[in-house]
């Protein structure tokens, strides 16, 4: 039996807009500091706020040193939340296309020519491909409710950078059993041993009993399976489950976030970034799931930022259908707005991709990988609630990498 | 004749010569303080001659708080002495 299991019960915080900043000149720490505090936790708005705080500084020392003489213009505000979008596309391309993607290249060999990497290629290639340069198919959720870590491992797999990753902090062992660090790249990250035996279906403990949250059927499921797909990716399963509860105790990890995944197994090499449109509604007293089309217009700008250039390179994404009106429903439902698309409600999908200019949305069900799901922007917006994502930190990836290579080589 | 000039162009040392305006060219598109930039001369990759537009030299800069890895093109003038016409982006 398929289940789908919540995901959903975070509240996205209001960033929080300073008001001081007109009347009250901020010294360069303060905002260094707002900006390193925004970052960490994740807050984008936040992140924007400082990001322009710190462009103001700049710009005012720069008038202060200039020595011509006029009228210094009116300070120049910042770009209001309505101008968000045209002001992070300035930020955009300036270089040309096919420039950009030849560096995307240099970059990918600069990664390889840094790490040293435990894991052979040949391994790589049997225990992580489908087929062959096909990484990225043929991951299936089987009975456990850990959608949101397969889905993920999924967006994982759809890095570049995915393979280097792995080698570099993974290792099969002679007797079949893996060495995995956890987070992956990390110098310091745990190491977690995974034997052949953790990754055979295992005893269901609560088989034959109701579930502790209520609801009058037993849960039927004899023996709980890992995820069906290659040995690697299994691997990373039972890594994340491992290094979580201590124990490969499939049961405890039912429900959860993909960020939360990603971030466990990326660790500082990734940075958050967390939408969600749900809802507390104190008078019905129960959570409401209106769809991120609900968002209001900043973080609606930072998601369409987010979907306009994301880059199966940097990013990795994994979202939230809405929960059912009608607990407990198992199963599909048709997407709204489209003819023949299918959810499952209160499930995680992870994002393969997107076209910006057709502006649509290609996701993945972690029931099925290799089976992809095609939305547009719109229809995406109203059928998922929750944006659980990432992006590659670049220069904590080049510095764990040299660090990684240092501490090998020493 | 343009592959002969390549050939004699050694992009590191000459990135190395134009660290400073390197750094500010991403400074000032990004806001960012100069010091917190980090050119990657030390790596082969970090540099190099541009295969898609002739006569540009491409240089990836760290932003080192940030954590977001940019790409300076310029193009090289005067037999590899000069560079000019500075262009930065973010690759990732």
């Amino acid at each position: 039996m398929k289940e789908s299991f919540p995901v959903q019960n975070r509240m996205i915080e209001e960033p929080k807009a300073p008001q001081e900043s007109e009347v009250k000149k901020l010294t360069l720490d303060e905002i260094e500091s707002g900006l390193k505090y925004s970052q960490n936790t994740g807050r984008l708005l936040e992140q924007a706020y400082w990001e322009d705080e710190r462009n103001k500084y700049f710009k005012a020392l720069k008038e202060k040193s200039s020595d011509i003489v006029e009228e210094k213009p009116k300070r120049v505000e910042g770009p209001e939340y309505t101008e968000l979008k045209d002001y992070l596309k300035r930020e955009q391309r300036e270089i040309s296309r096919p420039v950009i993607e030849e560096a995307k290249r240099k970059r990918d060999q600069l990664l390889e020519a840094r790490g040293i990497l435990s894991m052979s290629k040949a391994d790589f290639d049997t225990y992580f491909l489908s087929k062959e340069f096909e990484v990225r198919a043929d991951l299936k959720q089987q009975n456990v409710g850990d959608c949101y870590l397969v889905a993920a491992i999924h967006a994982m797999s759809r890095s570049p950078h995915f393979e280097t990753i792995c080698r570099s902090s993974m290792k099969r062992l002679p007797d079949g059993s893996w060495q995995v660090r956890v987070p992956l790249m990390s110098e310091d990250g745990q190491m977690i041993t995974i034997t052949p035996e953790e990754l055979l279906p295992q005893k269901n403990r609560q088989f034959l009993r109701r579930s502790e949250k209520g609801g009058i059927m037993p849960d039927l499921r004899r023996k709980l399976m890992p995820v069906k797909g290659k040995e690697g990716l299994q691997v990373l399963e039972a890594a994340f489950i491992k290094q979580k509860f201590g124990s490969l105790d499939r049961l405890a990890a039912e429900g959860g976030w993909g960020d939360e995944v990603l971030l466990s197994l990326g660790g500082d090499n990734f940075k958050e970034y967390s939408i969600d449109s749900t809802t507390w509604n104190p008078e019905k007293e129960k959570w409401e799931y209106p769809g991120l089309g609900s968002l209001d217009e900043k973080n609606m700008a930072y998601l369409d930022h987010y979907l306009e250039n994301f880059d199966p390179e940097v990013h990795m994404a994994t979202v939230s259908t809405k929960h059912s009106k009608i607990s407990k429903v198992v199963g599909f439902y048709k997407a709204k707005g489209t003819t023949a698309k299918f959810l499952v409600p209160g499930h995680a999908y992870s994002i393969s991709g997107v076209d910006a200019e057709k502006k649509m949305v290609n996701l993945a069900n972690p029931w099925n990988t290799s089976k992809p799901i095609e939305l547009t922007f719109d229809q995406f917006k109203e059928n998922f609630s929750g944006f659980n994502a990432i992006r590659i930190d670049s220069a904590k990836l080049l510095s764990s990498m040299r660090n990684v290579a240092e501490k090998k080589a020493a | 004749m343009e592959q002969d000039n390549q050939k004699t162009i050694n992009p590191h040392e000459l990135a190395k010569a134009f660290e400073t305006q390197i750094k500010v060219i991403v400074s000032e598109k990004f806001s960012i303080a100069p010091d917190d930039l980090e050119l990657l001369l030390e790596d082969e990759e970090g540099v190099y001659l541009s295969q898609e537009e002739s006569d540009t030299l491409c240089c990836f800069v760290v932003g080192q708080k940030n954590g977001f890895l940019y790409l300076v093109t310029a193009k090289i003038e005067e037999n590899g002495k000069i560079l000019d016409n500075f262009k930065s982006d973010i690759v990732s």
